[in-house]
């Protein structure tokens, strides 16, 4: 698909459950494209969500996280579903990453909705950082240097969603 | 200091240009020999070389096809054709441009070629020299994708100043630069260097790890938008959110329309780079716009060949 052809796409980020997707699965049945992003470290693009999907019959466009900048500016993301792993008095503890999506989306006065995710370890997949991806190493191990660890954040929400 | 490979990636060897391939890059260090305009066309397409390697690929493709062609400035505008086919976003016309104003009858290419090149190293080193004037005296800065060594220039502007520095490098998916190219370069030549993924760099703002943005720029009108690899634009909007610098590093900018540029949608395969054991990632719909545009208001200033300049209309100060 050529990103021209989106009209309206719905970006969700974090561990898909079952209740997200069968919110996701309305959205595609109103004319969204589902925007799968890879979700570093984790690769849950490629595998959890993917398979989550899949498994309910529905398509989705993948890419990766460093793209989604474009397609909020040129305006396809209509809404963003962030996946939250606990709901915290004072707002969502989330992965880390959400923050880069979250911001994104309120500069540019995207719809975000927060709903619940499925726990899992983050240890038990094989990348936990910048520096492999899909277990292989990404640079030289002489010269392995300092890698920053993402984990869980929390995100106050301003406003429910 | 080390000087980067990624300086001078395409270099002139007698009748052939050998190319650094850089999706190899940092497990293997090899050169591709092109020996004519299919070869570089090739390295192009298959993004064996980018950014600066490009240009230099550029001109030694015409001194290389020199023999061939009676008429130099038809001989540098049919190459920018070709590579402008290959390479859509960049724009190869301003590179004919600047080699037909230099042309003169008596002089070979090879001349003009090398002495255009040595004075545009000069002019690099100068404008980080420029730049670690102003960013502060204790340094954090992240960057994207990978700007052919002058990050290596630009710590050792700041160490001759005085100033403390050390990188935070966005990874750049899907071809990894970051990690694989200006990581490698930054942390062979001693310098501090934390690699994170490119959703990180919200979070690094947010906790007042990194004081400035530095990045380059494929191509810059005169107005100051920039087309940059993707990434760059969710990078600028977010250092604006977090109240931080961003600097670009431009080469020739011209008066152009930037929403008129189209942006190169590579074959969306391409995202599954280094993703070979993911199974039955044919079937996976995906979508792969390699560059992305940064409006002039996100940009606190310009790092020119000739000058910085500062913008006073940035959205954020």
């Amino acid at each position: 698909m050529e990103i021209t052809n989106i009209k309206k796409a719905v970006l969700f980020w974090g561990i898909l459950s079952e209740e997200a997707v069968i919110y996701l699965k309305e959205k595609f049945h109103r004319g969204f494209v589902l925007v799968n992003p890879e979700l570093r470290p984790y690769l849950l693009g490629l595998g959890w969500n993917r398979d989550a999907l899949s498994a309910a019959g529905l398509e989705f466009l993948y890419c990766t996280d460093n793209m989604l900048g474009h397609l909020f500016y040129q305006q396809k993301i209509k809404e963003l579903l962030i996946l939250y792993q606990k709901k915290m008095d004072d707002g969502y503890l989330c992965l880390s990453s959400s923050l880069y999506v979250y911001e994104l989306a309120k500069y540019h006065n995207v719809d975000v909705k927060f709903a619940a995710g499925t726990e899992l370890d983050l240890d038990k997949f094989s990348d936990s950082d910048a520096s492999t991806l899909a277990g292989r190493p990404m640079y030289a191990e002489s010269l392995l240097g300092e890698v920053e660890k993402p984990r869980l954040d929390l995100i106050k929400e301003e406003g429910d969603g | 200091m080390f000087n980067s490979p990624l300086s001078f990636p395409v270099r002139m060897q007698g009748k052939k240009i050998l190319v650094l391939d850089e999706t190899l890059l940092p497990w293997e260090e090899k050169y591709l020999e092109v020996l004519n305009l299919e070869d570089a066309l090739f390295c192009l397409r298959e993004m064996k070389t980018r950014a600066f390697g490009q240009v230099l690929l550029y001109f030694y493709t015409c001194q290389l096809l020199e023999e061939e062609y009676q008429d130099k400035s038809t001989l540098a505008d049919l190459v920018a054709k070709k590579f402008k086919a290959t390479r859509p976003t960049f724009d190869f016309f301003s590179l004919s441009s600047l080699l037909k104003k230099s042309l003169r009858e008596d002089k070979p290419l090879s001349e003009i070629i090398a002495t255009f090149l040595d004075g545009f190293d000069k002019a690099r080193r100068r404008r980080c020299a420029a730049l670690a004037e102003v960013l502060p005296q204790q340094s954090s800065i992240l960057t994207i994708c990978n700007i052919n060594g002058e990050l290596i220039y630009l710590a050792e502007a700041l160490r001759n100043l005085g100033k403390e520095y050390r990188f935070y490098v966005s990874e750049t998916r899907p071809y990894l630069q970051g990690a694989r190219l200006t990581t490698w370069e930054l942390q062979r030549a001693g310098v501090n260097t934390i690699l994170i993924c490119d959703n990180q760099v919200a979070k690094v703002m947010a906790e007042k790890k990194v004081n400035a943005v530095v990045c380059g720029a494929d191509r810059a009108n005169l107005q100051g938008d920039i087309i940059n690899k993707v990434g760059t634009y969710a990078l600028s909007c977010l250092a604006g959110i977090y109240n931080i610098p961003v600097y670009a590093f431009v080469q020739y900018p011209y008066d152009f329309s930037i929403e008129k540029v189209g942006i190169e949608e590579r074959p969306p395969q391409e995202v599954f780079m280094f993703l070979e054991n993911i199974p039955d990632k044919e079937n996976i719909e995906a979508i792969y716009p390699s560059f992305d545009i940064v409006p002039q208001e996100l940009i606190s200033g310009w790092v020119g060949l000739e000058e910085l300049r500062l913008n006073d209309k940035r959205k954020w100060k």
